[in-house]
Order: C-alpha cells, then structure tokens, then sequence
C-alpha cells in the first residue's frame, strides 16, 4: 500500500483518523502503532519481526546510551548499520530477494534516536510506546522524511490535555487540523500523479529508444525531464507524508524547501531531501569535526559524508559517480567563495541549473557504459552508431511539453510561497479540489506507479 | 474558511464516488490527449474494460457467428490471371459459396459505421486494379518493393517508422502507440490538413496501396482467447479488402517479448503470444492474397524470446534493433510468380 494507492486514500486513512479521534487521549497511542503496523504488514508482511526486533533493540540502546555510554551508542548504530548493509547486500545479490521496505529510512531513524538519546535530547521517561510508535510511524515509514524524535515529541493529538475533552469540543479543531493536512497531502499528490508520473512516462520512452539514438537536443530534454520527475516525485512524497503527519497532530515537517533556487550546490543539499542532508550532518560531519579542522580535514570530512550518501543510495557506479561529481561541484564552490564571492555566485547557479541535471542522469542510468552513451549524445564529440529519428524532439515536447513547462513554473519560488500563503483562500481551494480530481482520474487511467524512491 | 472545511467535503465525496464506481473510466477517456496513451496502455485497468467489452460483443455476435472475410475480387479465385476491375458493385455480388451470407455481413459492414457522413464507399470505382496473377511466392525483395506499402500497428510500429529511415523514405504508415485490432480502423489518430482521421477513412479515400503490413495483438493479451482475437483480425482484414481490393495483405506475427518479461508477466508473455501467432496465420490464404510472416524468426534467441539485449524496456525495440526487423521484411517479401 503506498500513499497513490486508492486503498490508502479512501480505506486506510479515513478509517484510520476516525479510530484515531474517535479513541480516548490514552489508547490514541496505540491506534496510531497498530494502524501502522498494519500499513507495513499491507506492503511487506515478510519483514515485520525485524522491524519489531529492531525496535526494541534500539529503544534498549538509546536507554543504555542515555548517561552518555559511547559504547553503548556504538553497539546499538552498529547493529542499525550492520542490518542495512545486510539487507541491501542480500537484495543485490540473491535474486529473489527483495529488500525489506523502507529499511534505509526507519534505520536511519534509530540510529538518530540512538545518537539522539546519548546526547539527552530525548527524555528519560520514554516508554518503549513511543518509541515503537515513532519508529513504525506510517506515513514515514516507507519512504521518510527522516524525522527526530523531538518532531514527533510535539504530537499534541494524545498529549494535550485538551484532547482529553468530550469529542465535541474538539470536534472542530480536529477538522481544521485535517482540512489543513489535505491542503499538502493534494499538493503532493497532484505533484507526484500529474507531473512526475507523465515525466516518467517520457524518461522510460528515452531509455527504450536506447540512449545512442538520441537526438541531442532530446537528450538535454531528457535531463531536465528526469531531473523534474525526481524532484516532484519525491517533492510530492514529501508534501503527502506531511499531510498525513499533520492530520496526526504532528508539526509540517520540510523535506524539500525550494533546492532548484539555490545559487550554489552546497545550499541545493541543504534544501533538498533536508532530513536526510541534516542527519548526515548532525551524525556524521559534524562529529568527524565537520569544517572546523582546516582544508584537508574538511576535504576528507565532506567527501566521508558524501560517499556514504552514495552508498545509502546503493552501491552502484551511478550513485558513487553522481556523489563524487556533487562533492567535486561543492569543493570547486568552496575553493571559488574564498576568492572571490561573485564569480563564485555564477559559477554555482551554473552548477544548479546545468550541473545538477547532469549528475541525475549519472544517477539515473546507473552504468558507466550507459552513462557514456548517454553523455556522448549530450555532447557528441563523436557521431553515434545509433540511429537518430531527426523529429524526435518536436514529437516529445509537443507530447509532453505541457507537464514539462508546469514542472519549470512550480521550480519558481514566488509560485510556491504564494501557496503556503494564499492555500486556505477560495480560489486556491477550487484549484486543488480540481487537481485532486484531475489526480484521481490520472491514478485510475494509468493504473498505479510506485513511488520512484521506493526502491530506496 | 476557519469553521468549514471545503477539502474534507471534497475528499468525502471523492470516497464516496470511489467506493461506489471504483473509477471505472470509458477505455478511450483520456486527460490531456496524446501523452496519456504513452503510459503504455498496457495495464490491467484495460485489460479489464476490454474483457468486458468482449463479453459483450460474443453476446452480440452470437446471432451471426462467423464473419467471413469480405471477398470483392472474387473472381481471382476462379481465374487468377486475369487482371480484375474491382468495383464495389462487384464485391457486393460475389460468386463465392457463402454468397448469401457475405452480401448480409457486407452490407452492415458498409452502411452500420459511416452511415451518416461517408458516403458508401467504393473502392477503385472507375479504376482498374491490377491484380498480379497466382501463384505468389515469398522471398526476398529490394527496398523500392515498399514504395507502394502500407504499415498499420502499434507503438512497435511507430517505432520502426522512426527508426528504420530507409523503410520509410519508401513506405507510408498508419501507427500508433496502444492501438488494437479492435480500434485500428476506426479511431481517429491519422493527421491530415483536415484533422484526424481514421485509418478506415484513409483507406477507402486516399490511395490504393500494393502491400499492406500489419502488427498488432500486444495491446490486447490481457483480454479474449485466441480465437476472438483471430476473428476480430479476420473482420479488419475483410474491411480492409474491401478498400483495398488490389493490396497484398501481409499479417506479421506479433513480436515477442524479452524472456524476464515472458517469465514475470501474467498477460505479456511469449506463450500467449505463441498462441495469437498460431491463429494469425490461420488467417493466410494466399489465393485470398492474404500471407503471414513472422519477424520474431530474425529477433529471437535459442528459446524463443526477444533476444535481450534488442531491447531496453522489454517490451519494444530499441532504436538500433529495427534494423532487424527491416532486414527481415526485405528477406521475406510477397512476389507474384514462382
């Protein structure tokens, strides 16, 4: 079940905040685990135990590492690391084997609670509830956003002592909580259902020409097509999750905060995939020293950091490429602001519009010989042995142009701080009450994609 | 906006729409035209709406059963040299046994679809159709035998239109990504200067073609058995006659796909193909000018499937595979005389 299946939208979720609300403040608690455990158990019913066993192993570890036991702390994100890179070696090598869902993502989010309970941030009093509550969180557990525990500490919904309140007294800021949940949950789909699924469509087509018939012209197209769909498709993901967090009573967590705006790369991973860049930062950067040590331990720290951001991936030549050419674009950017901040400030919008969607297409076609088929049609230094269709580029944008250009309007800022400001107006309201629609008609004509970063 | 909640309103009525149509949409709904269709049409919401719509039309044909193939150079049968003028007056008097029977079916066939704006058509009236005499043989051919041929199918067509320049600088094409059996005549998706028009429009006004290739079946695997298909092929080729009086028909097999995608796919796999080829060429009748030839002979490996690295999705060619497939039309054309 994922959050574009029809079963999710109209079954689970409803069904699901209704025993949420409906259950006094005490037991909302677990309402909230066994819903989520049965979200799981819908996609992946294989590997419930590990993420039980996981989560109690955990929750003990961040008990034990509480007083600030480094070996405690160590032995637990071992463990974490360990069953990831075991899982990930099993999916990669035994055919058959599919790799459990959403284990990058709920293990990265015990390892923060680990970390999190060693530094004291997480209180003593933590029962293993909450614990287990927050690790299956539904609506983060497939795909993230890699919450901390202080987020989901704020969930008022069954802690407040106004929830203890007759239904009726709080029936309306119940509603008003959803209303404002649904206005990203559609956001996100309509993000993800009209545009990212229709560019998806044209990237697969590119690849099934084959890459060495490309057109060059369509092979730039394909670029920018793949670099939106990545983006909106998990963009969209993003703004879901957060819906549905919010209509929980969690607070909006940002994932994504307008990265294509950025006028460096650095700044593009600090507003793209946030959670994730974060907790590398918190977790790994800044306990290596982070850019404190001087410019080589800097050097060796970003490219540590990076590396195992490509590896989180999974270990596959596109994904080490694609991070080794980002770690190259941010030391350029860094070496460049120490001279001179100008040329620095254009050479990094130069990496975010043209760099960046490159390093996608590294990131999507994943092997090398690919890669170079591709680039060489990108820049081709050399005529291809393809066989190139000269009316391709006009077929594409005249078949695709409309997803293409919305993709590019909704990369302008203004277009969405205007949403976050004007998205409980009536105009806007009518639109996405249409986008929804729209959306719906969309999921039910093409069938279902799964999510893109789903496999991650 | 604080006290009333729009989009839970419009999120409940959705639900409600769902739970009680399942969204359910016409098979030619579509929401932005043209890139709609690329989503590969192959999904089982399709397959679903075409066995419906299958059952339907075994219910309805259950009070005519056969439909024979439309004959209207009938007299080639009985004197195969001679050189024919096929008019529409003759098709619709033919000599063949079943006569009775194929004036009936024609005449639907002729007044039911275009009733209201076409004209009745006919074909190469005031026109005479060389028809080049028995026997046929099949072999191989230079690339100028396809300056008089038609190509009618799917997105694999569509592709090999794009791809193959040398097969089309000679032959014209009718394709078009997710089309059926069912559609193929009768959809519009031909650009003209006047608009779209079908390719049963195009047939009867446009020009008279001495070859027309078809592949098409990929799209419909999910729905009706081997036999239904068979016969619905068998009505596109007697409408297609009927226009074409004089054109060689050549079925091509429908191309296989890649064995990971036979292996995993409950509809899309080679066996069923297998089974749709065998009752494609049941439909061969050379005196018929009707031949069956299969390009998956040039495509295939060892066990039968499309060679993998031919393909990047599985399903069609890449670019650069084409070539394949052109090679082997030019090995296996349909020549008169021995």
């Amino acid at each position: 079940m994922s959050f574009t299946d029809f079963d999710f939208i109209f079954r689970f979720l409803p069904a699901f905040l209704i025993l949420y609300y409906l259950a006094p403040a005490m037991a909302r608690i677990y309402v909230l685990i066994v819903g989520s455990v049965f979200f799981y158990a819908m996609a992946d019913l294989r590997f419930i135990p590990v993420l039980l066993f996981l989560s109690l192993w955990n929750y003990l570890i961040g008990k034990g590492a509480a007083n600030g036991e480094k070996t405690v702390l160590a032995l637990g994100v071992a463990a974490d690391v360990i069953s990831l890179a075991a899982a990930r070696s099993l999916a990669a090598g035994l055919p058959g084997f599919a790799l459990p869902l959403g284990i990058s993502f709920y293990t990265f989010r015990m390892i923060s609670y680990c970390f999190d309970s060693y530094r004291g941030k997480i209180p003593k009093e933590t029962t293993f509830t909450q614990a287990l509550a927050y690790f299956c969180l539904f609506p983060q557990i497939l795909s993230g956003p890699i919450m901390r525990y202080g987020d989901f500490a704020k969930i008022s919904a069954f802690t407040a002592p106004s929830e203890t309140k007759p239904l009726k007294t709080r029936i309306a800021d119940i509603l008003v909580r959803v209303e404002n949940g649904l206005t990203w949950f559609i956001f996100g789909l309509a993000a993800k259902v009209l545009l990212a699924d229709h560019l998806r469509s044209l990237w697969n087509t590119l690849g099934g020409i084959g890459y060495e018939s490309l057109s060059v012209p369509l092979a730039w197209l394909g670029a920018l097509t793949y670099s939106m769909e990545l983006y909106y498709d998990f963009w969209g993901y993003s703004m879901m999750a957060a819906g549905v967090g919010i209509m929980i009573g969690l607070p909006m967590i940002v994932n994504f905060d307008q990265p294509y705006a950025s006028d460096s790369v650095g700044t593009f991973y600090r507003r793209w995939h946030m959670t994730l860049g974060t907790f590398f930062r918190d977790y790994v950067y800044i306990p290596l020293g982070g850019s404190r040590g001087g410019w080589l331990k800097t050097v060796r720290n970003l490219a540590f950091v990076w590396l195992l951001t490509g590896i989180w991936h999974g270990v596959n030549f596109g994904y080490l490429l694609w991070a080794a050419s980002v770690l190259y674009m941010i030391l350029v950017e860094r070496a460049l602001r120490e001279r001179n901040s100008r040329i620095a400030a254009v050479v990094g919008r130069i990496h975010v519009l043209l760099g960046i969607p490159l390093t996608w297409v590294m990131f999507a076609v994943g092997d090398l010989e690919r890669i170079g088929a591709y680039f060489l049609r990108l820049f081709p230094i050399v005529p291809t042995q393809g066989v190139v269709f000269a009316g391709d580029f006009a077929k594409y944008t005249s078949q695709y142009g409309i997803y293409l250009l919305f993709s590019l309007v909704f990369l302008l800022p203004c277009v969405y701080h205007c949403y976050v400001r004007f998205r409980r107006s009536v105009p806007v309201t009518v639109i996405l009450s249409g986008l929804f629609v729209l959306s719906l008609i969309s999921m039910a004509r093409a069938g279902n994609n799964p999510f893109l970063y789903l496999q991650f | 906006m604080k006290r009333f909640c729009p989009l839970i309103i419009v999120f409940i009525l959705s639900a409600a729409f769902y739970v009680l149509t399942g969204f359910a949409l016409p098979e030619e709904f579509s929401l932005f035209g043209a890139a709609e269709d690329d989503l590969y049409a192959m999904d089982d919401d399709d397959d679903e709406l075409y066995v419906a719509e299958t059952q339907i039309a075994a219910l309805e044909t259950d009070a005519e059963p056969e439909i024979p193939v439309v004959r209207p150079g009938v007299s080639q049968t009985d004197a195969p040299e001679a050189d024919t003028a096929a008019d529409a007056e003759d098709s619709a008097v033919p000599e063949a046994p079943e006569a009775d029977e194929t004036q009936e079916t024609q005449e639907a066939e002729e007044t039911e679809p275009e009733a209201e704006e076409l004209p009745v058509v006919h074909p190469g009236e005031n026109t005479v159709i060389e028809v080049a005499p028995l026997p046929y043989t099949i072999g191989p051919v230079e690339p100028d035998y396809f300056a008089d041929a038609l190509f009618i199918g799917d997105s694999r067509t569509v592709g090999l239109g794009e791809y193959c320049p040398e097969l089309d600088a000679n032959a014209s094409f009718y394709a078009k990504v997710s089309l059926t059996v069912r559609q193929a005549l009768d959809k519009p998706f031909v650009e003209t200067a006047e608009g779209k028009k079908t390719v049963y429009e195009m047939l009867a006004n446009d020009r008279q073609y001495g070859k027309i290739y078809i592949m098409l079946g990929i799209n419909e695997l999910g729905g009706g058995t081997n036999e239904s298909f068979r016969e619905d092929f068998r009505e596109m080729i007697g409408r297609i006659r009927v226009l074409q009086p004089g054109a060689i028909i050549i079925v091509q097999g429908i191309m296989h796909v890649t064995g990971s995608k036979s292996a995993r796919d409950p509809n899309i796999n080679n066996e069923r193909i297998n089974g749709r080829n065998a009752a494609l060429a049941e439909l061969a009748d050379p005196k018929m000018r009707i031949f069956y030839v299969d390009p998956n002979e040039n495509l295939d490996d060892e066990e039968g499937n499309l060679r993998a690295e031919l393909s990047f999705d599985d399903v069609h060619l890449k670019a650069a595979s084409y070539g394949l497939w052109y090679e082997y039309l030019l090995g296996h054309g349909v020549i008169a005389g021995s």
